[in-house]
């Protein structure tokens, strides 16, 4: 969670990700901002985010971004 | 041909049922187009001014280019307004400008926001009866639009472009290209965003259909080839920003598009290795590579690829669009072997900087071309060479400015932005190409407190967000070099080396 929320705050810094739960519906995150989002949770969770993952609902809160994380090394 | 608007009444008789626009939720027949924009242009405070700049607020949406051209029928040219600027902003497009008129859809808190006193009207004013505006006798040489983009200075630059500089252009395109009325067009790029007319003209001249694509769909791109393929969209021409999302999130393993017949790129270079990823997943497709800039109409150079580019490829610009004549030119003299910068000449270029006649007499004169006769020529700022083939490749910029996400930004805005806050004495902007990322270094003033935090916050306020620099660092003293001039070599090479 702790390395999530650093990834984000890089992201931009002026949103207060523990209680935002519409990250992605309130128009908070971009697209480019997906990108690099997904690039560096890959790098720091040393997973592959397949494109059927890359779904608003994955990416509205950190829980569920946290939840899609470990779905997918559960996969793996 | 009279004017711009000749397309719209042509296109509109000959295929009054087909499609014209379309977004996410609404669609506009050729006759529903004309009809809407010729009513518009029929409200008695367009009427009342002539050869006048009207803004348009340019949402994401059908709405928009049929207001744009409400304002043409009424005689007047349109400035688009990005209804998500900092109202600062929006405030010193309106001053500069001019504006007596802005129209919008549901937009007028925004207006009055930003300072604006004069007339607003609503999309939903469009007089309701059968009293429809006649081509107006507009000059071909008279204003059609003006875009602003980023000024060196912090003061806005306003791009003025006249009804003949687009005719010349989307002929010498549809030409080159072969498009006609079965394309559907995929449009991306904002409306404020001068490399929209490409499609927005593209479906005036050709009667084919313009399909605009939601923006949100570009953070969840199977969403966006899905919807694609819904619409059936055989045409884009997207910023590689836009184009490299979708290979970036490995998009085409799980849907591919199915109707894809052009790819076209345009606003910046396309990274080799995202390129070749769409190469490689859609090989029946063509690919070209656009350049232009928003003081010429549309495009004035471009290159087919053919073959997919090695990893750390450049991609050729190319040769000049028919309606164009290219040349490099050195202290003066014509280039052809060596770098020299981009000069543009011919029918496509741009009137003036809008209200600005210093800023248009430094770019735009009067010299000879290369084949001995007199016109017209621009300097784009842009340092290029030519290959082998004789295509033209980019080298550099001669000033500061910067292509990010597709945006044409210059770094002496953000410094001034920046400058102008309380507590900043210096400010200097470099770029880290590589990752993409704007930096800005700031200085602060003898005795203040301010932190890059605060600097930061402050600068959202104030400019564009695709212009908010990505992180705000402060440095007791600026370098300065044997000139006393800020040292922006020794900036970057201090700013790149951490991990930004």
């Amino acid at each position: 969670m702790e390395e999530l929320l650093e990834i984000l705050e890089e992201i931009n810094p002026d949103i207060d990700y523990e209680t935002a739960t519409a990250l992605i519906d309130d128009k908070m995150l971009d697209s480019f901002s997906i990108v690099s989002l997904v690039t560096e949770i890959s790098d720091a969770f040393d997973i592959e985010i397949s494109p059927k993952y890359l779904i608003p609902e994955n990416f509205n809160s950190v829980q569920a971004m946290m939840k899609m994380i470990e779905t997918i090394q559960d996969e793996e | 041909m009279k004017n711009i608007l000749e397309y719209l009444e042509k296109s509109a008789e000959k295929y009054p049922e087909k499609i014209a626009i379309a977004d996410r939720d609404k669609s506009y027949t050729f006759t529903e187009f004309k009809n809407s924009a010729s009513l518009m242009g029929n409200h008695p405070s367009l009427k009342n001014i002539s050869n006048s700049p009207v803004g348009v607020f340019a949402s994401h949406s059908a709405e928009t280019i049929i207001m744009m051209f409400g304002v043409l029928y009424s005689g007047n040219f349109y400035i688009p307004l990005n209804p998500e600027l900092p109202c600062d902003k929006l405030a010193q497009i309106i001053n500069d400008s001019g504006m007596a008129v802005i129209l919008g859809n549901n937009q007028e808190e925004t207006a009055r926001q930003s300072g604006f006193d004069g007339t607003y009207i609503d999309f939903t004013d469009i007089p309701q009866n059968n009293d429809y505006a006649i081509i107006p006798e507009t000059l071909p040489t008279a204003p059609m639009f003006a875009i602003y983009t980023s000024g060196s200075t912090g003061k806005p630059k306003g791009v003025q472009k006249n009804h003949l500089s687009m005719i010349s252009f989307i002929e010498a395109y549809t030409d080159e290209f072969g498009f006609d009325e079965n394309i559907v067009i995929g449009n991306q790029t904002p409306f404020f965003f001068d490399a929209s007319a490409k499609d927005i003209y593209l479906m005036l001249k050709t009667g084919a259909r313009i399909e605009i694509l939601p923006a949100e769909f570009f953070s969840f791109p199977i969403m966006l080839i899905k919807y694609l393929n819904e619409r059936r969209v055989s045409f884009i021409s997207w910023v590689p920003t836009a184009l490299s999302i979708v290979t970036k999130l490995n998009t085409f393993s799980e849907v591919l598009p199915l109707y894809l017949e052009k790819v076209f790129f345009v606003g910046e270079a396309f990274p080799a290795k995202q390129l070749k990823k769409w190469m490689t997943a859609l090989p029946d497709v063509r690919f070209v590579n656009l350049y232009g800039s928003s003081e010429t109409a549309g495009i004035c150079c471009f290159c087919e690829i053919t073959e997919a580019p090695e990893e750390d490829e450049q991609l050729p610009i190319g040769k000049p669009l028919s309606n164009c004549k290219v040349f490099l030119m050195d202290d003066g003299k014509f280039v052809t072997d060596g770098v020299g910068e981009i000069h543009v000449s011919g029918d496509a270029l741009a009137d003036c900087y809008y209200n600005d006649e210093e800023k248009t007499l430094n770019s735009f004169f009067i010299g000879e071309l290369p084949d001995g006769s007199k016109s017209r020529i621009f300097r784009t700022g842009d340092i290029a060479k030519y290959n082998e083939n004789g295509d033209l490749i980019f080298v550099s910029r001669r000033d500061n400015q910067i292509k990010h996400m597709g945006y044409r930004i210059e770094l002496g805005e953000i410094e001034h932005t920046a400058q102008s806050i309380d507590g900043v004495a210096k400010a200097c902007c470099v770029y880290n190409k590589k990752r993409q990322k704007i930096i800005l270094v700031c200085e602060p003033s003898a005795g203040s407190s301010i932190t890059a935090d605060d600097i930061r916050r402050t600068i959202k306020t104030k400019l564009a967000d695709y212009m908010h620099p990505a992180k705000v660092l402060t440095m007791e003293a600026l370098p300065l070099n044997a000139n006393g001039k800020t040292d922006r070599p020794l900036i970057e090479k201090i700013v790149m080396k951490e991990k930004n």
